[in-house]
C-alpha cells in the first residue's frame, strides 16, 4: 500500500459507499433518526416552497408604481435602469385603491396567476429587529438594527433565520419543521428537503434537511449504493457491510454516523423510482431555478404516491443566483425574471394537476433589495448597489392573491415612497433610496408558518422576535378551513 | 491481514464482533492467485480489496476515537 495519511483516507473511504452521501455530515449535523415508520396517507398536506433569490433582488424594476412612475423615473431614467411605462404589465391593488403598478415585463406568467389570485406582493419587506418607524428611527443609535446591513452573506443568513439581533445556527424553516414534527406521524423521512445543498433555512434545532440535486439527476440517481453485484463474493461483503453498521451503538458518534447512513440507504429505497410529472409543465424549461423547482414538484408527487411517506407537511428550498446586478442589469433582470416566471408557473400548474393547487404555497426570499439611485449609467451596463428593503411574490392557491400586503410606512402608504434622501414620508436611510422595510422578516415568516399549522404557542418559539412587531398575520394567506395540527 | 487493517486504521480498537464480520466476507472470497486474463486481481487481492472497503466505510473509522 502506497502511503495514505489517515486523512487521506477518510476522504476516500466516506464516499465510496454512497455517491451522494452527504460527507460533510459533521457531529452537530448527525441525526439520530429512528428507522422509517410505518406509511400514512397524506390526509392534511400542505408544503411551503422558499424560493431564495440570491445576490440582492433589484425589486424597485420588479414591481413599479405607474400611478406615480414619474418619481420612478426621475431616479433610473436617465441612466437606462427604468423600465418604460408602457412595457410594464398593469395591476391594481385594491389594498393601493386609485393607483396603478406594473410588474416588470418578463414576468408575464406571473402576471397571469396575479390575475387568477394566486399571487401577491408583499411590500418592503426585510430585516429587522425592532420596527423602525422613520428615518429619524434609523439614524437614533439608540434603536436596533440588524448587523451587518448590505452585506450578502449576513443579510441572506438573518433572512433564514429571521434572527436580525444575533448569528444563529437554525433556520425559520428548520424551526418550523421542528415544531410541527409530529405531524408527519413518525415518518423520519426529512420533513425540510433543500434542492439548493446545505443552507441554514432549513437547519433545525432537532431537524435536519436532505439535500438533493435539481431534477437533472432523476431521483432513482440520487441515494445510490454502489459496488456491490450479485456474485457471492459481494453478497457477503454486503451482509457484513450491513451487520456493521448495527454495531458499536453504544458509542454516540458511531452509532450517529451509522444511522446517517442507514437514512441515506432507506431513503435510498424509497427514491427506488423516478417520479413521473403528467402533464410534465416543465417540458421547454431547463434553467437551474426550473430544474430545482422540478425537483420539489417529484418530491411533492413521490410523497403523495409512496406508501413509505405520506408526509403531511414538506419544507423546500430553491435558491437562483444571479441578482447581485451592480452591472448589466436590464438584460440579466429579463434573464432572471423571466426564468422564475415560467419555472413558478411551471410549478403552481403541477401543483394543481397533483391536486395540491391550495396545498402549496411558494414565496420569495432575497439578501436584500438594491438602490433606487443607479450604478453607473448607459443601458447595456448600468445596475444598483446593496440596499435593504424590498417586495416579495408569494404565489399559490392558498394565496390572497392579486393584492399587495404590507405595514405602512412613513409615507402612511404600505408601498414606500421613492422620494430619496432626507424629505417628507422617505423610506431612505441614506440619499440612495435605500429602503427602511416596512415589514420584518419576522412577520413574513409568521404569515406564512400560520397558514403551515404553527400553533400560537409555539410561534414565539419559532420566532423569537415577533412580539416586538404590532401585525404578526399580514393576511396574504387564506386560512379558511385550515386546521392548526394539536399534536405540537 | 485483519489486524493490519486494524493496527493501521483502527488503532487496534476493532471489536470482536466486527471482527467476525470482515472475516465472514473475506472468507467468502477464494485466495486465488491471479489467473490471467479472466481474473486479472485474483482472490487474494479482493480480499485485500474488500477488508479496506468494510473498514472505510464503517462508522467506526470515520469517527476517529
Amino acid at each position: 500500500m502506497s502511503k495514505l495519511s489517515r486523512r487521506d483516507l477518510l476522504s476516500l473511504g466516506g464516499c465510496a459507499a454512497l455517491g451522494l452521501f452527504a460527507r460533510s455530515a459533521t457531529a452537530s449535523r448527525l441525526s439520530l433518526m429512528t428507522a422509517l415508520a410505518e406509511p400514512l396517507a397524506p390526509t392534511d398536506y400542505r408544503a411551503l416552497v422558499a424560493v431564495f433569490l440570491a445576490g440582492g433582488n433589484d425589486s424597485n424594476n420588479m414591481v413599479v408604481p405607474v400611478t406615480g412612475y414619474s418619481a420612478y423615473s426621475a431616479a433610473r431614467a436617465a441612466a437606462g435602469l427604468a423600465i418604460p411605462q408602457a412595457q410594464l404589465l398593469s395591476i391594481t391593488p385594491p389594498a393601493m385603491a386609485g393607483s396603478v403598478f406594473g410588474l416588470h415585463p418578463e414576468l408575464a406568467e406571473l402576471h397571469g396567476l396575479w390575475g387568477q389570485g394566486k399571487a401577491a406582493v408583499v411590500c418592503n419587506a426585510g430585516t429587522l429587529v425592532e420596527p423602525l418607524a422613520s428615518r429619524a428611527d434609523y439614524l437614533n443609535a439608540a434603536r436596533k438594527k440588524p448587523y451587518q446591513l448590505f452585506s450578502h452573506s449576513d443579510q441572506q443568513g438573518i433572512w433564514q433565520t429571521s434572527r436580525a439581533d444575533t448569528r444563529v445556527q437554525t433556520g425559520w424553516g428548520g424551526r418550523i419543521a421542528d415544531a410541527l414534527a409530529c405531524v408527519n406521524g413518525g415518518v423520519a423521512f426529512p420533513m425540510p428537503v433543500s434542492v439548493a445543498g446545505i443552507n441554514l433555512f432549513a437547519q433545525g434545532v432537532s431537524t435536519r434537511p436532505l439535500a438533493v440535486p435539481d431534477s437533472g439527476t432523476a431521483l432513482n440517481n440520487v441515494f445510490v449504493l454502489s459496488g456491490f453485484n450479485s456474485s457471492a463474493e459481494s453478497i457477503a461483503r454486503r451482509a457484513s457491510f450491513d451487520a456493521i453498521r448495527g454495531q458499536d451503538a453504544s458509542l454516540p458518534l458511531v452509532k450517529s454516523s451509522s444511522d446517517v447512513m442507514q437514512q441515506a440507504i432507506d431513503i435510498g429505497a424509497l427514491f427506488a423510482s423516478d417520479p413521473v410529472l403528467s402533464p410534465d409543465r416543465f417540458t421547454g424549461l431547463s434553467t437551474s431555478i426550473a430544474r430545482q423547482l422540478k425537483q420539489a414538484a417529484k418530491l411533492i408527487r413521490l410523497n403523495r404516491d409512496s406508501a413509505g411517506l405520506g408526509l403531511n407537511r414538506q419544507i423546500f428550498f430553491v435558491q437562483q443566483g444571479g441578482y447581485d446586478t451592480h452591472q448589466n442589469q436590464i438584460g440579466d433582470q429579463v434573464a432572471l425574471y423571466d426564468a422564475l416566471s415560467q419555472a413558478l408557473n411551471a410549478f403552481t400548474l403541477t401543483m394543481g394537476d397533483l391536486g395540491y393547487g391550495d396545498r402549496v404555497t411558494a414565496f420569495t426570499l432575497s439578501d436584500f433589495g438594491r438602490t433606487l439611485q443607479p450604478s453607473g449609467s448607459g443601458a447595456s451596463t448600468v445596475g444598483s448597489d446593496h440596499a435593504w428593503g424590498s417586495h416579495q411574490l408569494v404565489v399559490g392557491g392558498a394565496v390572497n392573491g392579486g393584492n399587495f400586503y404590507g405595514v405602512n410606512g412613513p409615507n402612511g402608504s404600505i408601498f414606500p415612497s421613492l422620494a430619496m434622501g432626507n424629505v417628507a414620508g422617505t423610506s431612505d436611510t441614506d440619499t440612495r433610496g435605500r429602503w427602511i422595510p416596512n415589514v420584518a422578516v419576522d412577520q413574513y415568516a409568521a404569515t406564512l408558518a400560520k397558514w403551515f399549522g404553527v400553533s400560537t404557542a409555539n410561534m414565539a418559539t419559532v420566532f423569537p422576535n415577533l412580539h416586538r412587531f404590532a401585525s404578526q398575520d399580514l393576511g396574504f394567506m387564506n386560512l379558511a378551513g385550515i386546521t392548526t395540527p394539536g399534536c405540537q | 491481514m485483519i489486524d493490519e487493517l486494524d493496527r493501521r486504521l483502527l488503532h487496534g480498537t476493532m471489536s470482536a464482533a466486527m471482527r467476525s464480520q470482515v472475516a465472514q466476507a473475506l472468507n467468502a472470497i477464494a485466495p486465488t492467485d491471479p489467473t490471467p486474463p479472466g481474473d486479472v486481481l485474483g482472490g487474494k487481492f479482493r480480499r485485500v480489496q474488500a477488508g479496506i472497503y468494510l473498514v472505510l466505510t464503517a462508522s467506526q473509522f470515520q469517527v476517529e476515537r
